[in-house]
């Protein structure tokens, strides 16, 4: 069941994180907030739905998306600017 | 001895290139007058050298030199005149090899200087590119000559225009043509690969078939008013967009050409020279491999693909720096092939769950059509779902960032380029990584232009979608229909670039003199006719608007060697003839024709839920379609500022002296380039480099590139029983018009278009935008549904076929033909 949560927590998670960029994207804070809070609630209720068992899944599945976002973001980051990211070429 | 005696044929006493001037003088042929120094005398000089080392410069034997003076004589017999010292190596222009470029060549010899020239021709044979060139031939298990130099010496043709001559058309793509390339100055330039030559094709009649201007930015001077400055000069702007030859000229040549190919028996590349009116013939020899389709068989392992949805940017190969700033920051998914991006088809298809044929999935990653119908791969199913559901999670964020931005907020982009631009602490590389793709992951979306538009290639998938559902709730719908209700917003940039260009069209026709200028004086007389106005002119004061606003962007803008707008506008000022010449054709009201395309889809559809999500599936494409396009506009500002840092630093390497030649940087990788700016590399380190790169392009731009290497792609020749005036393509647009062909190879050399004209291009970009609303219909030859011609195309809805194999040479401009778009077919009307 925690295995099941977790899963569907993910995609939740990249939703519902990609809202709180509104904050530096959107120049209309008033839409921004709406946007964040109605993804807020729609987290608040998945977890009330899964009850107290689910909140680690949950809150797992959340820091796994933020160390991927930011895993992803840091290595491409250091792969182009360390060594290139890819150098093979047939001239 | 002199060409006219009958030894100075004998190719193993004079070499491959001065026995094929000895036939072709002894045979009347206009050849410069000249005399060899044999290989004898080469080989009294160097007996015993090694062909691997090279020795040290002998002097010249004063006997020979005695020889030389004597046979100087008839050469001086109307006064001293400049000589040209050329090489001519044992097997050199022979049938299998050519040894073009290896070997020393020197200009404006004198008398004094002739001996050095000499020994400095003889001493080629060692140069490393020579060497190199051997262990190639032997290594390819082709037969070496023996090892041995004559020097011609000859007549210094000061050519006004010169070129090449092939007998036969060197690339394959007209096998019954034979083709003329000839540019302003010596034929060095062209030789070197530092213009793009003109092109004239010939047809089996020796008729002139087709000209195809080229851009002639450079050349070889014909006089040495300073003979220790460069040669090479920079070409008026008003002879840069015309031919150098008139038709009977370029048939001359050829006609020239055809009597070297009737005594030697074979197919030949002639160099050729006009001093004045007088045509010479400078070399023969025949066409060798190393100008055939394939210039030199490239050893590729694995499988790839051309890269469609930027093909339309690459049917050109990228110059050196551009691939190497590329490389630096595309991700591992391909590799750059001959200048062109290819991606990689076995790590693709771990990526597409479905069983495929090797040809179904050539269509897939070419774009062609749907997806297949065809069954789920189970087995290779997990690893995909793990794949792709990891690449969700970790890029998923900017996924969903990019689905509801204001489009109006990438404006900021602006400034952020111009300050990388303008900031001399930031070099060219660190520019490119900063502007095109290292990504601080909480920059502001709006800062990030290049994800944007890569995210918003979703729009195909949706696009899908919505075809699917319609076929099945409303299948009465067309084609044409869905793609009226799917173009983008009405106030995308590449809309208000078009809407600029006519407005700029109006303001010119205010001025009756400014407009009657614009259409009738030559393209190359355009921008002169533009730079006499007055500064305050409206028309000045409109222009400068729009290229500050769209100056930045170009044909080819994804190669930083060409010049954008700003620094060119030539260009648009074509597009403003274009639009003069329209006057008073109605636009399509695309505005209008989408609300009644919308209407017909709703009715259509017969239950609530159904237009419901029609109407979400149509916002969504429309929205995706606009943030692409106008992404776009916004990263193309990149390649504009790296550009401008690149010619910062060649304008130094320049004044320094460790650059010749204008647009030579972008022949080097980055890290020479910086070593040439820290002095850590000299001229003499990257001269090599430069012209083999040059001359390597020009190569590859003769040539289409490849669709794929070792794929089996599925056979798009004309089926059994289809008529033999008829091509194919894929619908990018659906739609009939008929009309007459117009072949536009690139729209800054020659972009005259009549309205109701069918536009035949290699490919398109935006800046070619501004010539669809006068076109009837496209035709483009690479390309995918995703490719600018078709997005463009559907905005205005004009019928656009794409991926055409081979249209811009089996269609001739004023052909007339019938393009049935939707059935994705061009009839050739007789």
């Amino acid at each position: 069941m925690s295995l099941l949560v977790f899963l569907f927590s993910l995609p939740l998670a990249v939703w519902s994180l990609a809202s709180l960029f509104s904050l530096i994207d959107d120049p209309d804070r008033t839409s921004a907030i709406v946007r964040i809070s109605s993804r807020a609630l729609a987290v608040l209720a998945f977890v009330y739905l899964v009850g107290p068992d689910g909140r680690a899944p949950v809150f797992w599945a959340f820091l796994t998306v933020i160390a991927l976002h930011l895993g992803l973001f840091g290595m491409s980051r250091w792969l182009i600017i360390r060594r290139g990211f890819n150098m093979k070429r047939i001239d | 001895m002199p060409l006219a005696s009958r030894a100075a044929q004998d190719p193993l006493l004079v070499g491959g290139k001065a026995a094929h001037l000895a036939r072709l003088t002894q045979a009347g042929l206009a050849v410069p007058a000249a005399f060899v120094i044999s290989v004898d005398a080469f080989q009294a000089h160097f007996a015993g050298s090694d062909p691997h080392i090279r020795p040290p410069r002998p002097d010249i034997d004063p006997a020979l030199a005695r020889q030389i003076d004597a046979a100087l004589q008839p050469l001086f017999a109307d006064g001293e005149r400049p000589l040209a010292v050329r090489s001519s190596a044992l097997g050199e222009d022979g049938a299998e090899l050519s040894y073009a470029g290896q070997h020393a060549t020197y200009y404006y010899v004198t008398r004094e200087g002739l001996m050095r020239a000499v020994m400095n021709c003889w001493l080629s044979l060692w140069s490393d590119s020579a060497q190199a060139y051997r262990a190639r031939q032997v290594d390819a298990a082709l037969t070496v000559p023996g090892f041995g130099m004559s020097v011609i010496v000859q007549h210094m043709i000061q050519a006004e225009r010169s070129g090449v001559c092939f007998t036969a058309d060197p690339t394959g793509q007209y096998p019954e043509h034979s083709l003329v390339e000839g540019t302003w100055g010596l034929g060095a330039a062209l030789v070197d690969g530092r213009v793009s030559p003109d092109r004239f094709f010939i047809g089996p009649d020796g008729r002139l078939s087709e000209t195809r201007i080229g851009r002639k930015r450079f050349k070889v001077a014909e006089n040495l008013d300073n003979p220790l400055g460069s040669r090479l000069e920079p070409v008026p702007a008003h002879q840069q967009r015309i031919a150098c030859l008139n038709p009977d000229e370029a048939e001359a040549v050829m006609a020239l050409a055809k009597r070297a190919e009737a005594l030697f028996g074979s197919p030949q590349d002639v160099e050729w020279a006009y001093q004045g009116d007088t045509l010479y013939m400078l070399q023969s020899r025949a066409i060798t491999a190393a100008y055939g389709r394939a210039p030199e068989p490239l050893a590729v392992s694995g499988r790839w693909v051309l890269f469609k949805p930027v093909a339309e940017n690459f049917s050109e190969p990228l110059t050196p720096m551009t691939v190497d700033l590329f490389s630096r920051v595309l991700p591992p998914i391909g590799q750059f092939i001959s200048g062109r991006f290819y991606i990689d088809v076995d790590q693709m298809q771990r990526l597409i769950p479905l069983k495929l044929t090797e040809e179904e999935l050539g269509d897939v990653l070419l774009l062609r059509g749907g997806a297949p119908r065809t069954e789920i791969s189970w087995r290779r199913l997990p690893a995909c779902l793990a794949v792709l559901g990891g690449f969700y999670l970790g890029n998923g964020i900017l996924w969903h960032r990019t689905a509801n931005v204001r489009l109006e907020t990438f404006s900021d982009f602006t400034q952020v380029a111009r300050e990388v631009r303008d900031n001399p602490d930031i070099n060219p590389l660190a520019a490119f990584q900063r502007l095109f793709l290292v990504r601080n992951p909480f920059s502001p979306i709006s800062h990030l232009p290049f994800q944007a538009n890569v995210s918003a290639g979703r729009y195909f998938l949706l696009h899908d979608l919505l075809q699917s559902f319609l076929k099945r709730f409303a299948p009465t719908i067309d084609q044409s229909v869905i793609s009226q209700v799917c173009a983008g917003y009405e106030d995308m940039l590449s809309r208000q670039m078009v809407e600029q260009v006519r407005a700029l069209a109006e303001r010119a026709s205010e001025d009756v003199e400014l407009r009657a200028a614009l259409l009738e004086k030559r393209a190359d007389q355009l921008a002169d006719a533009v730079a006499a106005l007055p500064q305050n002119h409206p028309f000045i004061i409109d222009l400068q608007t729009f290229l500050d606003r769209f100056g930045h962007r170009c044909v080819r803008e994804m190669d930083l060697i060409t010049p954008r707008w700003q620094e060119d506008p030539g260009a648009v000022l074509m597009m403003v003839r274009n639009y003069l010449k329209a006057e008073g054709v109605e636009g399509s009201d695309s505005y209008g024709m989408r609300l009644a395309a919308q209407d017909e889809v709703h009715q259509a559809l017969g239950r609530r839920w159904q237009r419901w999500l029609a109407d979400y599936l149509i916002g969504r494409i429309r929205y995706y379609v606009t943030l692409r396009e106008n992404t776009r506009y916004y990263h193309t500002m990149v390649f504009a500022a790296v550009r401008a840092k690149l010619k910062r630093i060649e304008q130094q390497l320049i004044e320094q002296q460790q650059l010749r030649c204008a647009d030579d940087i972008f022949f080097l990788h980055w890290d020479e380039a910086e070593g040439l700016s820290e002095g850590k590399q000299t001229w003499l380190d990257v001269e090599p480099l430069i012209r083999e790169r040059r001359q390597r392009h020009q190569r590859q731009s003769r040539v289409l590139p490849a669709e794929s290497f070792n794929l089996q792609l599925p056979d798009r020749s004309p089926p059994a029983g289809q008529a033999a005036g008829e091509l194919q393509g894929d619908c990018a647009c659906p739609g009939y018009a008929e009309g007459v062909v117009k072949v536009i190879l690139d729209p800054t050399l020659s972009a005259d278009l009549d309205p109701g004209d069918i536009l035949v291009a290699p490919y398109t970009d935006p800046a070619w935008t501004p010539l669809f609303p006068n076109s009837a219909a496209i035709i483009v030859e690479v390309g995918s549904y995703l490719s600018h011609a078709g997005t463009v195309a559907r905005e205005y809805q004009i019928p656009c076929l794409v991926d055409v194999d081979a249209c811009t040479r089996r269609l001739r401009t004023g052909q007339r033909v019938r393009v049935f778009a939707s059935e994705g077919r061009i009839e050739v009307l007789p």
